[in-house]
């Protein structure tokens, strides 16, 4: 990795978990690393609303997978479900939480290999937060 | 009046083994029962099936013959679930190693999505939970007949999409050495309650 990519990596990461600057921050990021067979990976990850206002994101997207879908685990009778949501809402000075057999993000169709990830949310067209992380086994 | 005497000291004696085995009773506790596992009064057949492992050989009831298996019914693009139940019956049967106890359950992943899980893509996706870990797939209708004679559900959901999910039982079954149906652990799966019941009930079959 060279010294360049660090220093951009750790200002990512710095100003994604910046409490009181940007209106969305993130913390507790962990993203799988893609699982031999299907390629799939799960995000979960802490987002801190530091606005007065509801935010809500509709799209998050990767460089490196082909696609990102928010996705909440449902157990219901035994069953597990697992629905995509057209929107997470992150209430006002409040945080939401994408766990474990919760809300999380499913990352699909991982390009070349490699051992970071970088998540872009938005709503709509508008940036709200990237984050970066080394995926984890 | 000798005899008198000894039937006293004899019935001491049985009153204080009684007394004492009353109190190691209340000391250590009844007999400890499973966590979670619901245990079946008496084990189940298993209907007949015919799947492929992930090297393509066969896999049938009588592959489950010989060692306790734990079996899971999930798919492979699945990313939550599916995976956090293989690494929770992964974490448990190390620790079960570690603690040394035998014999130790091996893990079975049927998928339930045939299409898309071919016998390479299970064999790679289980090779990632540990060489204990063995995937399945197989023809649907043989498919059906092993989940439908288990009441095992899954269904396709938003099926308009190539990136379809399914819906699945997330119970996960324990199959004793004679190939039947001994007991089932309900979802959500945490690898403590594996460690702490597996033990108790192949010990007790």
């Amino acid at each position: 990795m060279s010294g360049r990519f660090c220093i951009l990596l750790a200002a990512l990461l710095a100003a994604a978990c910046a409490p009181g600057g940007a209106p969305l921050s993130a913390d507790s990021i962990v993203v799988t690393r893609p699982l031999p067979g299907s390629g799939t990976s799960a995000a979960y990850l802490t987002l801190n609303n530091n606005s007065a206002e509801d935010i809500v994101i509709t799209r998050v997207v990767s460089p490196e997978f082909a696609s990102v879908a928010m996705h909440e685990s449902v157990l219901k009778d035994g069953v597990s479900r697992m629905r995509p949501l057209a929107r997470l809402v992150v209430p006002a000075h409040g945080t939401l939480g994408l766990e474990p057999g919760g809300k999380h993000l499913m990352l699909h169709g991982a390009g070349a290999a490699s051992s970071t990830v970088t998540l872009h949310f938005f709503a709509g067209d508008t940036p709200l937060l990237t984050v970066s992380t080394v995926l984890e086994d | 009046m000798m005899q008198t005497i000894r039937l006293f000291i004899a019935s001491i004696a049985l009153a204080a083994v009684a007394a004492g085995g009353w109190f190691a009773y209340r000391l250590a506790g009844p007999p400890p029962l499973p966590r979670t596992a619901t245990v079946l009064p008496a084990p189940a057949d298993l209907p007949e099936f015919s799947l492929v492992d992930g090297h393509g050989n066969a896999f049938d009831r009588d592959s489950l013959r010989g060692s306790w298996s734990l079996l899971f019914f999930g798919f492979t693009h699945c990313p939550d679930v599916c995976p956090l139940t293989l690494q929770a019956l992964a974490s448990a049967r190390q620790e079960l190693e570690t603690a040394g106890i035998e014999p130790l359950p091996r893990i079975v992943f049927v998928s339930v999505d045939p299409e898309r899980d071919t016998a390479e893509v299970v064999r790679d996706y289980a090779a990632h939970f540990g060489a204990a870990t063995t995937g399945v797939t197989g023809d649907m209708t043989q498919l059906r007949q092993l989940t439908n004679g288990l009441g095992i559900f899954f269904q396709k959901s938003n099926r308009e999409s190539d990136n379809y999910s399914v819906d699945h039982s997330a119970v996960v079954l324990l199959v004793g050495p004679d190939a039947k149906f001994h007991a089932l652990f309900g979802a959500p799966h945490e690898a403590a309650n594996f460690v702490h019941d597996l033990p108790l009930i192949m010990a007790s079959r």
